[in-house]
């Protein structure tokens, strides 16, 4: 592990009462291709410190890049003189990491995470690695297709511990694959993740890459309603936006949500079962939430049913008085409130060609592009399809589509759905550390095109 | 910081054919006030070093925080080691690096943002006590009334640049910005209104808008004084009707101006996204270099130039992060497409020379072609002449969602506010308004810009792009806008 225990108990220790520290020591490697050439490659080493001070109320936060005890002393001091400044705020619920001794969350002890195991492989992958996936990848592409996309392996050390302490810490590996084959006139992606860069099948992406880029005719845009067939990595993207948008907490509570105030009600397909799960190795498990809490498995969604919501320390009320641990960094760029990170969605037993066959006429898509919010509380979403969209047709890909702008309610898409599939992908989205989905076929009347 | 640039210039091996270095150190401060809640302080500080490498052709790069004298060896033993993996393969174009970069980049020199008040030397105190009168202010408006979240933000860069071509280059950047807002929320609907700029997204701060400028742009933005009408038009929202969907006249308020500029201007004229570089990744665009010069973009009104130079503008510097010197570039002249943002390595593909807009997110980022200060040129209307002369259309202001798709044609845009505009007058205030489009027939239907007294430059600290990411500190300069025959409505 990068970073060094002792010192950032050194560092609680100089901060004082009501002190949390989420350090990650992070190694990243990428390589980024276009037009089958190397575009650019990136490492990165980096020590990133929050700092969080809670006092009556009142937060104050700070980042360095150090576990200097000089730098540490110096930023608490400037710490303290904002929490002296700050308007008293109202008290925050539950523990909330206010550090002081015998605080309902001091027991890392007896309440410790199982570890998720760092994998060898990508603790060890290096450029020549990732040059050699590409150089697999684009040779098995074979000349007149374009490849572009980008490799990356990383490795985060993370330790939180607080003034009352709680102290976790664990090391997480991530290897990722990124293929977009191109011919000029039609295009087709892959994406692989996973924990460890040995389950990575590289040798399989490039004929998963040219059978999707079968020589088909392309059809004229078709107008008005139609079925939807959405690939595992649409669905993904889809189910991270709907999740994020309605299955956290802070919005449930304050009624900014579609589903606020419908545990127990329907609000899907009877069809969909889906569970924030950071521990199932079917995802990209992690031990615990930037709070320190242990992440656990939370039911969301009971075949269609609304289950119940994730929340953070801050939020556990929501949650019978516990919180689920999807609190989320501090300073993160989509928000402070609690929001989905591992979700999964329950397969279902229709196989591809099963699909297939009960899609047509419709449309198939392999990736939803852009996807965004317009209206939170309607979960009305814009985006367009894009990578190997095709038209469907008795059982079959019969041509390609042009991409297709698509704008629609996602409560009414997951209500719509008629099929699940049974083999699910792994993705994850810049908001979510990773969604596991099928492919849902999807009836048509909510989303018109 | 100078000292860790050259020593890391002094560990590169012989084969390097080019190598740049950048220490950076940022400081940013937020100060957020918020309606029942506990508020935040957040002092961020972070300094660290990167370092490219160019052998055979092939780019590697590295970061560190590690300044030490083993932390600067590891970071340019991994640069190298990324090109040299990949030099052997052929697989990158293999020409000369002066083909490649264009002109050596030799400038020494010391460049420093003006600012009449520094920020980091201003009390919390009386960051506070603005910011809490403004979230008073807005919770004038009543109970429904859910959240006010009022902020400020200061970021300063302090900078080194170095190379192998002799170049030196310190800058100091100073910016400063602050934002209001508020949700309300009836317990059937929620609809929010930001002031004076949105950010689409959630972050708590980094709202409201920006500047490179010291303290004395905080007070110029009036966040106490339009609080109580921002928390009010919030409220007023929750009543309003949805937006009708027809096809009329659309009239665009500068600040959502911005945004649509941006999208479907700015990202487009990106060189190293029309040489393919960002294919897989942000898509493509529609200003393909074969079509510079000839592609209708818009009406014969519509100018837009990129111009790092302007003063205060959010996307001002004195020198981007390859060392070449800020400029004024047009993009769109008379309507026409005629030029791109670029960095050296792009400009030196198109066959000429770099534009200055090759930026980087911090010492741990390459650089990537960015925009600067996206200006449109103004016109010679004005929003009270485009209402007036208006017969059925709708007014909308401030961005609050956008799509595009990945060649920057197809787009729908959401906005906070919009108000119905019958006979020459706005009438009704409308909820949750979209249009749609696509790039060049939208922008043909520009039929009128406001002028020079109604420009405005708008700093968004928040552009998103790269793998890994970087996000950008641009400024866009707009006027209001009209547009004929556009799609309309709330879905």
């Amino acid at each position: 592990m990068t970073v060094d225990q002792s010192q950032v108990r050194t560092a609680l220790d100089l901060l004082g009462p009501g002190a949390r520290l989420d350090v990650s020591g992070e190694r990243t490697g990428l390589l980024r291709y276009a037009r089958s050439l190397i575009t650019a490659q990136h490492g990165e080493r980096r020590l990133r410190v929050r700092v969080r001070l809670e006092r009556a109320g009142r937060v104050a936060l700070g980042t360095l890049e150090t576990l200097d005890p000089v730098a540490i002393v110096a930023l608490r001091s400037r710490l303290n003189d904002a929490l002296a400044t700050l308007p008293l705020g109202p008290p925050l619920d539950g523990a909330a990491g206010s550090g002081d001794a015998g605080a309902a969350h001091s027991v890392a002890a007896a309440d410790s995470a199982a570890p998720v195991a760092a994998s060898a492989a990508t603790l060890g992958a290096d450029a020549a690695d990732r040059y050699r996936w590409f150089d697999v990848v684009r040779a098995g592409l074979g000349p007149g297709v374009r490849l572009g996309g980008s490799i990356r392996h990383e490795v985060v050390d993370r330790v939180v511990a607080d003034a009352g302490g709680l102290f976790r810490a664990e090391t997480l590996t991530k290897a990722s694959l990124q293929a977009v084959a191109d011919t000029g006139d039609r295009s087709a992606s892959v994406r692989l993740l996973h924990r460890d860069a040995g389950a990575i099948s590289v040798t399989g992406v490039a004929d998963r890459l040219r059978a999707d880029l079968a020589p088909l005719p392309t059809r004229e845009a078709f107008r008005g309603p139609c079925r939807l067939l959405l690939r595992p990595q649409a669905v993904i993207t889809l189910l991270a936006t709907y999740g994020y948008v309605t299955l956290g907490a802070a919005g449930y509570a304050e009624g900014r949500t579609a589903v606020a105030g419908r545990i127990g009600q329907p609000v899907t397909s009877e069809l969909l079962t889906l569970t924030d799960d950071g521990t199932d190795p079917a995802g990209l498990p992690s031990g615990f939430d930037p709070e320190g809490t242990l992440r656990r498995r939370t039911p969301l969604i009971d075949r269609g049913v609304l289950v119940g919501v994730v929340s953070d320390r801050a939020r556990a009320a929501v949650t019978g008085g516990r919180s689920t641990g999807h609190a989320v960094p501090a300073g993160w760029r989509f928000g402070a409130d609690p929001s989905p990170s591992h979700l999964l969605v329950a397969p279902g037993t229709a196989s591809e060609a099963e699909m297939l066959a009960a899609c047509g006429p419709g449309l198939l898509v392999s990736r939803l592009d852009y996807l965004r919010v317009l209206h939170p509380k309607d979960t009305l979403v814009t985006g367009t399809t894009r990578d190997a969209t095709y038209w469907v047709d008795s059982g079959r890909r019969i041509a390609w589509h042009p991409p297709v702008r698509l704008t629609f309610r996602m409560d009414e898409v997951l209500h719509a759905v008629l099929a699940v599939g049974r083999e699910r992908e792994r993705g994850e989205a810049v908001f979510m550390e990773s969604v596991v989905a099928p492919a849902l076929l999807i009836d048509a009347g909510p989303v018109l095109l | 910081m100078r000292e860790y640039a050259e020593a890391a210039l002094g560990l590169l091996p012989k084969d390097v054919e080019y190598a740049d270095v950048r220490v950076v150190h940022r400081t940013h401060e937020l100060v957020l006030v918020e309606q029942d809640g506990p508020g935040e302080v957040a002092l961020d500080d972070s300094v660290g070093l990167g370092v490219r490498v160019m052998i055979g052709g092939v780019w590697g790069f590295a970061a560190t925080h590690r300044l030490d004298g083993a932390g600067l060896a590891d970071v340019v033993a991994q640069a190298v080691g990324q090109a040299r993996a990949a030099s052997g393969g052929a697989t990158a174009a293999r020409r000369r690096t002066a083909d490649r970069l264009g002109p050596a980049v030799t400038t020494r020199t010391r460049w420093c943002s003006p600012t009449d008040v520094d920020p980091f030397t201003v009390s919390l105190a009386t960051k506070v006590d603005l910011l809490a009168a403004a979230v008073a202010e807005a919770s004038t408006a009543g109970p429904l009334v859910q959240r006010v979240e009022a902020s400020m933000d200061f970021f300063r860069d302090d900078k080194v640049f170095a190379n192998t071509e002799g170049a030196l280059i310190e800058q100091t950047i100073t910016e400063s910005g602050a934002g209001l807002l508020v949700i309300a929320s009836d317990g059937n609907d929620v609809q929010r209104r930001s002031y004076p700029q949105s950010v689409p997204r959630s972050i708590r701060g980094q709202r409201g808008d920006f500047a490179t400028a010291g303290y004395e742009h905080i007070p110029s933005l009036r966040l106490p004084e339009e609080a109580a009408r921002v928390g009010a038009e919030a409220v007023a929202l929750l009543t309003a009707p949805a937006c009708p969907g027809e096809t009329t006249t659309l009239v665009v308020s500068g600040t959502q101006l911005a945004l649509l500029l941006h999208e479907t201007a700015g990202h487009p004229m990106e060189a190293d996204r029309a040489l393919g570089a960002e294919a897989s990744l942000a898509g493509g665009t529609y200003a393909s270099p074969e079509r510079r010069g000839n592609l209708r973009f818009g009406a014969p009104i519509v100018s837009v130039v990129a111009d790092a130079t302007v003063a205060g503008g959010l996307g001002s510097y004195g020198y981007d992060d390859e060392g070449v010197p800020a400029q004024r570039t047009e993009l769109i002249r008379d309507g026409v497409f005629v030029g791109y943002l670029s960095g050296r390595e792009s400009a030196a593909e198109l066959g000429e020379t770099s534009s200055g807009a090759a930026r980087a997110d911090g010492w741990q980022r390459a650089p990537l072609v960015r925009m600067t200060n996206l200006c449109l040129v103004p016109g010679d209307s004005s929003l009270a002449e485009m209402i007036e002369t208006t017969k059925r259309g709708v007014l909308i202001d401030m961005n609050k969602s956008l799509s595009i798709d990945d060649q920057r044609m197809s787009f729908r845009f959401g906005a906070e506010v919009g108000w119905e505009i019958r006979d020459g007058r706005l009438g009704r205030m409308l909820k949750n308004c979209t249009y749609t489009g696509v790039t060049p027939q939208f922008w043909a239907g520009c039929d009128a810009l406001g002028n020079a007294t109604e420009y405005r430059i708008h700093g968004i600290p928040s552009c998103n792009k790269g793998e890994p990411l970087q996000v950008a500190h641009i400024g866009h300069g707009t006027v209001p806008a009209r547009f004929r025959d556009v799609r309309v409505g709330a879905r």
